[in-house]
């Protein structure tokens, strides 16, 4: 029997899926921003302050993407009515299924961030409960979905939305540090450390990514076609491929022109980078879709 | 360049590291395929099947259980209550009967649930009572 369409084009299902790609925004920004933040201890100072307040805020605005989420499932769920979100019946059905163990699981990373902030004596500590709070969200992510009773697809997951996490998050700060008429080197500095990292993120970003589609896909190159989300996919890829592209211009052309000190390098990277902001969002958006998409795995 | 650690980076992605890395990721790929959407096998009545008689009851199997946040069951002079409330009910097979006469004219089902691993679904099928 031909797969079930999971989603109809009404304003609830919509609105879930805007919701679930805000969630997934805020909350890998809030995730990579604290990677980010490990990884590049050289930051400016007025810099990591920035990038420390926007990952709480970031975290505040995941919370709320989640509870508004839990509100419009509710909504769906009960037929689409705004009473049907408020059911309590309906709002525990809810709780108790993978999605309220997302609920509580990125609750609790989301709040564990603020761990990152500890300083003095209890720096260490903030190191250790980082990295709780990373896994607590990420692992969030794999809970629900395809990848729920698996084991091995969910590590796929974890490891290739932490990639794209930090992707992410580390282009707002190097935006910011190129938009800054600062006289020494530490922009480049950061860019060249960035890249460097780049070539093992974008490996294990595609290599986790094209894994886990040939298992969602199972294993039939003509579902890219044939299957609603085989065809969502194709799209989910095209953006990826753009994102990649912009990424490696960035780091074989861009980045080693402002290292020559070639006039507009500075803005054709900021231009770049806002590039590459934008086409995360596309993709945030259609990994929301294909999340409300029955995939024609098995 | 301070806080970098000395050649750590250049090493770690060598091309032998990366390939064993990915090597690792796609020997994860020999995992059996599990756990795919539900789907109906089956309705009751058929869908868009003619009735002589009104049914007794309304029902649909799915191959993978779903826990029931609506079913519904609409007619020609609207939503037609159900004996019993089917919501909450993670099963294969839900049903539901009628708590009045069906009278005759074209009449659907719709189908609302959460399935285990989270994901929400819908459906609906159709049928008619003959005068």
């Amino acid at each position: 029997m031909e797969a079930l369409t999971l989603v109809g084009l009404e304003p609830w299902a919509v609105g879930r899926i805007l919701c679930l790609a805000g969630f997934y925004a805020s909350a890998l920004l809030a995730v990579g921003g604290v990677m980010f933040r490990f990884a590049f201890p050289a930051l400016p100072i007025g810099e990591t302050v920035v990038l420390e307040r926007g990952v709480l805020m970031a975290a505040g605005v995941g919370i709320g993407m989640l509870l508004l989420l839990w509100l419009l499932q509710a909504g769906y769920l009960g037929g689409g009515s705004l009473t049907a979100a408020f059911d309590p019946v309906l709002l525990g059905i809810v709780g108790e299924s993978a999605q309220g163990e997302r609920l509580r699981l990125a609750l609790a990373g989301l709040l564990l961030l603020a761990a990152m902030r500890l300083k003095g004596r209890l720096r260490s500590a903030s190191h250790a409960l980082s990295g709780v709070a990373v896994v607590l969200v990420l692992l969030a992510f794999a809970r629900v979905g395809h990848t729920r009773g698996d084991a091995g697809q969910g590590f796929l997951l974890i490891a290739h939305l932490a990639m794209a996490a930090f992707w992410m998050a580390a282009l707002p700060p190097l935006y910011r540090l190129l938009r800054q008429d600062i006289p020494d080197d530490s922009p480049l500095s950061q860019l060249r450390r960035f890249s460097r990292f780049g070539g093992g993120m974008i490996a294990l970003l595609l290599s986790t990514g094209i894994a886990l589609a040939v298992w969602l896909l199972g294993g039939k190159v003509a579902a890219l076609w044939q299957f609603a989300y085989g065809q969502v996919l194709v799209l989910k890829l095209a953006l990826v491929g753009a994102l990649v592209g912009l990424g490696a211009c960035n780091r074989w052309w861009l980045v080693p022109g402002l290292a020559r000190g070639e006039r507009h390098a500075r803005r054709r990277l900021r231009q770049s980078i806002v590039g590459e902001i934008v086409l995360m969002a596309l993709i945030l958006l259609v990994a929301a879709w294909l999340m409300n998409t029955s995939a024609p795995m098995g | 360049m301070s806080g970098e650690p000395k050649g750590g980076w250049r090493q770690r992605l060598a091309p032998r590291v990366v390939a064993t890395r990915l090597a690792m990721v796609w020997l994860l790929l020999a995992s059996p395929l599990l756990l795919a959407h539900s789907h109906v096998v089956a309705t009751q009545p058929a869908d868009g099947e003619v009735l002589q008689q009104a049914p007794s009851s309304i029902a649909f199997e799915l191959d993978a259980p779903l826990r029931l946040t609506r079913f519904a069951l609409s007619g020609p002079q609207g939503e037609v209550p159900l004996t019993e409330n089917p919501v909450g009910g993670m099963a294969k097979r839900h049903e539901g009967e009628p708590a009045q006469a069906l009278p005759p004219g074209d009449y659907r089902v719709e189908w609302r649930g959460i399935a285990e691993d989270g994901h929400t679904m819908s459906g609906d099928y159709r049928f008619s009572i003959r005068e």
